[in-house]
């Protein structure tokens, strides 16, 4: 489920979209759980994320039947390459900024036991 | 409820959406019922929240995004976000929220937007009052004025005078209050904006929410 005290901007909700399609193609419900096992958002919150990367041309659809109905794939386009590269760029940024003051030595200071292992 | 009714159910609370729009949410919201093997709308409620919780989520985003598209005239615009700003309150009213923290802090952005909202609302009605006032008072001096003209030649400058400081006074506020409407509106519809996103980003994280 992931860390549920720091909120996710939509910019980076975007990226992160992103960055999953680019791997291979995929369906709603997919996209879905594993934006969700990674951030705490609702679950309809993914349905205007992905309605809007797609109106901006980030994204394209196709419709794959599967056991008599159909499914609905996104798959990245070139532009959303180009706005995922520019989220990365970024996000390395902001996170080499944070991390600068949260451990400067290298190694975050971890109080106590953290458990980081997801359940995928 | 059964599912279909359910997605009827959901369909109707869409009908502000434009056809295709609605078509293609209802569309996804069924695939992923579907995906997600959820047979029974119990289960669905405890996910996607109720056909109106879900409705007012989806119509309060569709309507932000309308108001970042460029438009064509400023009077729509501001229509758009009274609108919208009216669709928000809606969608957090209706969030499932459930951390006792979180309604307090939706109570608080609520009544803060409030307090906007009537604070804007009374600056323009005074501004409103003070033209109609000038106005009046404007048009009243150069009546009288220009009545006493042949009878009392310098009162009757004197309630000219008044007169046309009244209807200069007037004209001068009247685009100040226009704009003073269109600011108020862009910042009120920004806050709601805010407030949305604080909001419905963080309820509710998914139950074993793992990669099927």
């Amino acid at each position: 489920m992931g860390a549920t005290s720091i909120q996710v901007s939509s910019e980076l909700l975007d990226g992160m979209v992103l960055a999953l399609i680019r791997q291979e193609d995929m369906y709603g419900y997919i996209i879905t759980n594993r934006i969700a096992s990674a951030v705490p958002i609702s679950i309809s919150t993914m349905y205007p994320v992905l309605r809007r990367l797609q109106k901006a041309g980030l994204l394209d659809t196709y419709d794959k039947s599967y056991q008599g109905r159909n499914r609905r794939y996104y798959r990245i386009t070139p532009a959303g390459e180009k706005a995922l590269t520019t989220i990365l760029g970024d996000w390395q940024e902001y996170k080499t900024s944070i991390d600068g003051i949260l451990s400067p030595t290298g190694t975050a200071f971890l109080p106590g036991k953290e458990s980081n292992n997801h359940d995928d | 409820m059964t599912i279909d009714q359910y997605f009827i159910a959901l369909e109707q609370a869409l009908s502000p959406m434009q056809p295709d729009d609605r078509a293609s949410a209802l569309d996804y919201y069924r695939e992923y019922v579907e995906d997600a093997g959820l047979t029974d709308s119990t289960l669905v409620i405890q996910r996607l929240g109720t056909p109106k919780q879900l409705a007012a989520h989806l119509l309060a985003d569709k309507s932000i995004e309308e108001a970042a598209e460029p438009v064509t005239a400023p009077k729509r615009r501001y229509q758009k976000n009274a609108h919208m700003v009216w669709l928000i309150v809606l969608a957090v009213l209706s969030a499932p929220l459930s951390l006792p923290l979180v309604i307090i802090v939706a109570v608080l952005l609520l009544s803060g937007l409030l307090i906007l909202a009537s604070t804007a609302f009374t600056a323009i009605v005074a501004v409103g009052a003070l033209i109609l006032t000038g106005a009046g008072v404007g048009l009243a001096g150069l009546y009288i004025g220009i009545s006493l003209l042949w009878a009392n030649y310098f009162m009757a400058l004197t309630y000219i005078g008044f007169g046309l400081a009244g209807v200069g006074l007037a004209l001068l506020l009247f685009p100040f209050c226009r704009q003073l409407t269109r600011a108020s509106a862009h910042v009120i519809g920004g806050f709601a904006t805010f407030i949305y996103r604080k909001i419905t980003f963080q309820h509710k994280p998914v139950e074993g929410g793992g990669a099927a």
